[in-house]
């Protein structure tokens, strides 16, 4: 293995070459990083079973059904696992995945302002459907101008009724650099040695002339830059005096802010009915530039730890905004060699996660090898992997799939393009209302689509708004959700070819145990699993309908299905 | 900020009040009194030559205008709450948080008051009024009752219960008959003097919020004031208040019918400001004052309606004031202004111990007239 | 000066030897280890049952319009002061009832805090300011749940009740791992899906749980507990809970109650947070927001001050009316008190520098008034307490040692408080 030094890296880089050392391929260098530091034995590579369940809620977001595990565990193909990690990022399911997984971190479950988060979601998949570049999606994030409403990348930075620069600003820092300064936007971080005030506020300076105005003309709220006027002065709780900075992005030189007369500020000057008018010198597109830049190493590297994250359940850098000096990343080397060949591959997001999906590393057991001390398995040495807890839409995806459900239920009728953005914000409201009714006690009728199933799942597991969803958060509200919920217990009964009437015209133990196992947990049963459920059928044969939708629940509700393992 | 002006212009005041042509387009601020302390309250005598202020050091304080003297009353255990004049007379009444009323002789300092109402409230007696031929004084307050007073020595003659909410403000309609009291509902109830009837409510409920998550309710209709001829009055209070805790909102005042009981204009401010209007004051031509009061020690504004335009014709910037009152030759207004002594805002404040203290307040005039020195333009550049 | 010496005490020696496992039987700093073991079994048996009621008004209730009246200073707002039934103590004219039951309060009116923004503020008190330690600390419930354990009767050791929104929140565990979080009823209200269908009988129910149970276990094999025991955790906590729905069944509270608690939230609430604790829920935290009276102060204090006067009265006579009050610490708080100066809105703004706080019940002084303000109540006049002590003293009502109690993180002993702060002088019994 070769890991360069950053600084030879850079200069490699400058040179055109971009590929890494020697032709090895990077998931080969991931696992030569992680095994280096290991610092104990490493789990064995995790069965069929577990890697295809893993897999696909990793690329598809939802587990296969049985008859898919099957096919895979019954194929010899000594490759089958890299054929089938293409076939997944091949698939329709994974922008769809990216997307959700995506809009979670960027816009942590909050809903607000004028721009409906269907737009947004069709967006940001679009996006990944068609393989654009990280850096440029995250460019489109903040290089707006104009209706935002036109626009549905204009909901990262306008996810509220008002437009806010310090929360955008914040939201930049945490989520394309890794920095929380939270602290920062009033003194410098008090414990974060890297965080400075005047970070915060050099991102800001980009921000802050922004706002939205109304177009008198056409109605529509416009986000629109003001003239820059220098640089932007901020003042410490703990110091007396005033600071200044330019707008900087973190790492990189200020911006120097061309001088111009009063009233030269314009190429096109703003309209008295509201235009706003077309400025010279726009200092939003340049932090999407410069943040976006091959050059801004903290941008890459916070974009790798992110979706390294995504698949190992634990950032290099941990927290994953609290990137600085004093929370260095667990294997410093393997973070810089993701960043530079992320920055080679041109912010190829699906090139990433198929490489470390390739790695051993990911494809790790979540088994220690037996006799290890658990206690001193870090997560951060991924010596065995991770547990990953299911995100809201894929445990209400996997439960979906694995009663059979999920081909029961319909589509959602698409919501008409041409309807004006505010009544289908209402819509999207009346489902999630409905949704929210009928995952109570007291309503009615059950959701007939997967999208309104979904949104009753996403009702009870989503994190609360404005938090990251990283840690794994069980609530008894869950665990009541899956006791009692009419929809949930409705899908346990025989329906069509759903798992339970499919188990119903099953009558061996062991052939039920399989369909069960396979339907649910995408593995076979063991021996004394088997065993167990020709007991459980026996003490209740009386009502055997129930007794095979108990078994199905049991499972639904078992740590081994809540987790991503 | 108005700067309280020196008191040169205080002794010129009743004299220059003789000539300029009203014209509130063109109203300035004129001559001030400053105090250490926050005042609430101050009004001009009935024969203009005082002006009496009070507020949150409980004490009554007394200008002559003539003089620019001032003199002090002992005042009240509490802060005061409400201040007004008899019609006639040398009658000054005043109320507090407590619920007493004292009637003073305001020309003679260091005087004990001539009588005193105690429990003329359960609670806070927050309003005040007099009839016009100065026969009663009434009040009301927490316990949603009006009390109407005798202002000879202050016995109690008879009483009006009925409100649903703290009454916040009281005026006598220029036919001497009629009474109108507001409460925290926005609820106006007209009460016949002789009859002690509530001839009506009228509905204001504007200018009280209580959304779904407040512990408490804000608003009420803080003031009150008749046209000369009594055919329209005027409220003024905080609609759509955001919280119960900055209690921020929309100040807004609307104009009556006082024939229908309609309301027919809704007045704003033309600058920011967060809380409500304490004080309106009809003007002689039919237009309207009314001020401000916002947060953070920051400027509101003085306002000049017409009847007709709900956006001010006019506006004085100054800082917050809670009380209005005209002088009785119609060119001058008269509001207790709060001034930020520089300890304002959040604690963590160890190291200004020393100079931690109270916000202070001016009494400000307000001149209803062109700024005689700023007619000549070459002044009026100096002062730019 | 008592601060520096105390903090390098054999005590805190020990303590701290003990933790990282090296106390070896050697007697330190004339401490004999017998007496240690003693104190410890002793302080074990003090906090079997002890429970825990944690009111707090979000925002930060006026001191003046409250326990420390000031009507004679430039600062003291309109309202007067009353007697109490500690002789001597006068608390705000808008705390009648609590001023019939100061003899079981201790209060507190010199704590002097350092953060005067809610943001940063709330966080900070709730979790003990704790010195920086590189991982997010638990809340005070959060705290007292691991620190006392999960109590046997199976019901959710923490719940919070308050306005808006329910859920579980596991935030507030800190780096102790989300089973120790809150569980939140929103108004009170029961979780949602509490109610099991009809179609699920108890032997059904039973039946599938212990196939539940079985899968974790084999699931358990090789891997680390703690996500396991947190997602089982979940199940068996609800299980428990849909045994108890009459808690949240406020038909079966008598019509008495109600009036004496009052209909308002914190009326209602606080009379839920009775039944929780008389059920042996282990900490109750009552949230009430909107106390940040920036804003018309007296006004607003004069209806709110009120709502916590009554309930709060009551819960403690029910709770002292029930024996309970031996048992229960009570801590009525804000994240800071309201500033003398009065703002341009007739509000006050925020007053970490000076403010009151009371606390009742299991191992308080009951009757106690401790520090003072200086005259114009801007100040506090002689030695201060922050937040660290406030836990200090909380914690040492519960029978639990601070200074020899220390969170295990992942190995790391981590203090429960901070190492620099001591119990309020006078609060503890």
């Amino acid at each position: 293995m070769r890991i360069l030094p950053t600084a030879v890296v850079l200069l490699a880089l400058s040179l055109g070459a971009i590929s890494s050392a020697a032709g090895e391929a990077t998931h080969s260098e991931i696992d030569q990083a992680i095994t280096a530091a290991a610092g104990g034995s490493l789990a064995p590579i995790a069965s069929d079973a577990e890697f295809l369940r893993r897999v696909s809620l990793d690329f598809a977001g939802k587990i296969p059904t049985s008859a898919e595990a099957r096919q895979f565990l019954a194929d010899r193909d000594a490759d089958k696992r890299a054929k089938l990690i293409d076939r997944l990022i091949a698939a329709p399911e994974f922008p769809l995945r990216l997307e959700q997984a995506v809009t979670v971190m960027l816009l942590e479950r909050r809903a607000g302002g004028k721009i409906s988060e269907g737009k947004w979601r069709d967006w940001l998949r679009a996006q990944f459907a068609a393989s654009r570049p990280w850096n440029e999606i995250v460019h489109d994030l903040l290089a707006l101008e104009g209706d935002p409403t036109a626009t549905p990348a204009a909901k990262f930075m306008l996810n509220d009724e008002k437009y806010d620069s310090q929360k955008v600003a914040h939201d930049v820092a945490r989520f394309f650099l890794g920095m929380n300064l939270q602290c920062a936007q009033c003194h410098d971080h008090p414990t974060v040695k890297g965080f400075a005030q005047a970070d915060f506020y050099g991102i800001y300076a980009f921000l802050a002339q922004t706002d939205m105005k109304p177009n008198k003309v056409t109605k529509a709220i416009m986000l629109a830059e003001a003239p820059t006027t220098g640089k932007i002065e901020f003042k410490s709780v703990f110091k007396p005096e005033k600071e200044f900075t330019a707008p900087r992005v973190p790492g990189a030189e200020d911006i120097a802010i061309p001088a111009f007369a009063p009233g030269e500020e314009y190429e096109v000057k703003p309209d008295k009915s509201g235009l706003p008018g077309v400025l010279k010198f726009r200092l939003q597109p340049l932090l999407a530039r410069e943040l976006t830049s091959d050059a801004n190493r903290r941008f890459a590297m916070n974009s790798v730890n992110r979706f390294w994250f995504l698949l190992t359940g634990r950032g290099l850098v941990h927290p994953l905004d609290m990137m600085h000096k004093d929370n260095p990343p667990s294997h410093p080397a393997l973070l810089d060699l993701l960043a530079n060949e992320f920055i080679g591959h041109k912010f190829d997001v699906r090139w990433l996660l198929r490489e470390i999906a390739l790695s051993e590393t990911y494809q790790r057991s979540t088994r220690a090898p037996s006799g290890t001390d658990l206690n001193s398995v870090k997560p951060e040495s991924y010596r065995v992997a991770n547990l990953k807890p299911l995100s809201a839409e894929q445990i209400g995806a996997a439960t979906m799939v694995a009663t059979g459900s999920w081909e029961l239920l319909g589509k959602a009728a698409p919501v008409a393009e041409e309807e004006p953005n505010a009544q289908e914000t209402k819509k999207e409201k009346k489902q999630k209302d409905k949704a929210r009714s009928r995952a109570d006690e007291g309503g009615k009728e059950l959701p007939t689509t997967r999208e309104d199933s979904l949104a009753a799942f996403v009702k009870t597991f989503a994190g609360p708004a404005g938090e990251p969803e990283v840690e794994f958060a069980p609530s008894m509200a869950h665990s009541l959700f899956l006791m009692n919920d009419r929809m949930v217990l409705a899908w346990l009964k025989p329906s069509a070819n759903n798992l339970t009437a499919r188990l119903a015209k099953l009558s061996g133990a062991a052939e039920i145990a399989d369909e069960l196992y396979l339907s649910v947990l995408t593995r076979t049963p063991g021996k004394d699993e088997i065993a167990e459920v020709e007991n459980f059928l026996k003490k209740h044969g009386t009502d055997r309908q129930q007794a095979l939708g108990d078994l199905a629940w049991a499972l639904l509700a078992s740590a081994e299905f809540r987790l991503n393992h | 900020m108005p700067k309280p002006a020196a008191n040169e212009s205080v002794e010129s005041l009743l004299s220059e009040a003789q000539g300029p042509a009203f014209d509130p387009a063109k109203a300035h601020i004129g001559p001030a009194f400053k105090h250490e302390r926050q005042l609430i309250r101050a009004r001009f005598s009935a024969d203009g030559k005082f002006v009496a202020a009070a507020g949150l050091d409980k004490l009554i304080h007394v200008w002559d205008l003539e003089s620019g003297k001032k003199h002090t009353l002992p005042g009240h255990a509490t802060w005061v709450s409400s201040l007004v004049f008899h019609p006639k007379g040398r009658q000054l009444f005043t109320a507090d948080f407590h619920g007493t009323i004292h009637c003073w002789d305001f020309a003679t300092p260091d005087s004990k008051p001539l009588f005193t109402i105690t429990g003329a409230d359960a609670n806070i007696t927050r309003a005040l009024a007099v009839m016009l031929d100065g026969a009663h004084v009434l009040s009301g307050g927490d316990d949603c009752t009006v009390r109407v007073w005798s202002t000879k020595d202050g016995a109690k003659v008879k009483q009006w219960p009925g409100h649903k909410g703290c009454i916040f403000s009281i005026a006598v309609h220029p036919d001497g008959k009629s009474v109108a009291s507001g409460d925290l509902f926005g609820t106006v109830k007209h009460w016949d003097f002789a009859t002690d009837k509530c001839v009506r409510d009228l509905d204001a409920k504007e200018l009280h919020t209580r959304k779904e998550d407040f512990i408490a309710d804000v608003g009420g209709v803080r003031c009150i004031a008749f046209d000369a001829k009594g055919a329209t009055m005027v409220i003024g209070g905080l609609s759509n208040a955001e919280s119960n805790a900055f209690c921020p909102g929309t100040p807004l005042a609307l104009l009556f019918d006082w024939g229908t009981g309609k309301k027919t204009q809704e007045f704003k401010l033309a600058n920011k400001s967060d809380g409500p209007i304490n004080a309106v004051r009809f003007l002689q031509n039919g237009m309207i004052a009314g001020f401000g009061e916002t947060q953070n020690g920051a400027q509101t504004e003085l306002a000049f309606w017409q009847p007709d335009k709900s956006e001010p014709l006019h506006s004085l910037k100054a800082q917050s004031a809670y009380d209005l009152d005209i002088h009785p030759d119609g060119l001058r207004l008269l509001a207790p202004l709060f001034i930020p002594m520089g300890s304002g805002g959040n604690g963590a404040r160890e190291k200004q111990k020393a100079n931690y203290i109270p916000n202070a307040s001016v009494v400000q005039i307000f001149n209803l007239f062109a700024d005689p020195k700023a007619k000549d333009p070459k002044n009026a550049k100096k002062k730019a | 000066m008592r601060r520096s010496s105390e903090c390098g005490s054999a005590e805190h020696l020990i303590s701290r030897r003990q933790a990282l496992g090296t106390l070896a039987g050697a007697a330190v700093g004339g401490f004999g280890l017998s007496s240690l073991m003693q104190e410890a079994v002793a302080a074990d048996m003090k906090q079997k049952g002890k429970q825990v009621l944690f009111i707090w008004l979000d925002g930060g209730m006026s001191q003046f319009e409250s326990w420390d009246p000031k009507p004679d200073s430039e600062f003291g707002g309109p309202f007067r002061s009353i007697k109490t039934s500690v002789p001597g103590t006068h608390i705000s004219e808008l705390m009648p009832d609590t001023a019939k039951i100061m003899h079981h309060l201790a209060v507190v009116r010199s704590m002097s805090t350092k953060d005067p923004n809610h943001s940063t503020g709330v966080p900070r008190m709730q979790r003990g300011d704790p010195a920086n330690r590189g991982v997010p600390y638990p809340y005070l419930g959060a705290a007292v749940t691991k620190l006392l354990g999960f109590p046997a009767n199976g019901l959710p050791p923490y719940i919070w009740i308050k306005p808006g929104s329910a859920g579980f929140i596991y935030q507030e565990a800190g780096f102790l791992g989300s089973k120790y979080g809150a569980l939140a009823l929103g108004d009170g209200k029961p979780p949602i899906h509490i109610h099991r269908p009809e179609s699920v009988t108890d032997e059904t129910d039973a039946a599938r749980h212990e196939l539940r149970r079985l899968a974790n276990a084999r699931f358990r094999l090789d891997r680390r507990d703690s996500e396991v025991d947190a997602y089982e955790q979940s199940y068996e906590m609800a299980v428990q809970l849909m045994k108890r729905k009459e808690l949240f069944d406020n038909t079966r509270l008598p019509a008495k109650d109600i009036e004496r608690y009052g209909t308002h939230p914190l009326g209602r609430h606080l009379l839920q947070a009775r039944v929780l604790l008389e059920a042996g829920v282990q900490f109750v935290k009552v949230t009430s927001y909107h106390w940040d009276t920036h804003g018309d102060n007296f006004n607003m204090s004069q209806q709110m001050v009120p709502q916590i006067d009554k309930p709060f009265a009551a819960i403690v006579n029910d709770l002292e009316d029930r024996g309970m009050l031996d048992n229960v610490v009570v801590v009525l708080m804000s994240e800071f008190g309201r500033t003398p100066t009065i703002n341009s809105r007739i509000g006050r703004d925020h007053w970490p520098d000076a403010w009151s706080l009371a606390l009742a019940g299991a191992g308080i002084n009951r009757g106690a008034l401790i520090g003072k303000t200086t005259k114009d109540g801007a100040w506090v006049d002689g030695e201060g307490y922050d937040v660290g002590d406030l836990f200090h003293t909380v914690f040492r009502a519960l029978g639990i040692n601070p200074n020899k109690a220390h969170y295990d993180n992942n190995g790391q002993p981590l203090p429960i408080v901070r190492d620099d702060c001591f119990a309020i002088d006078g609060a503890l019994a």
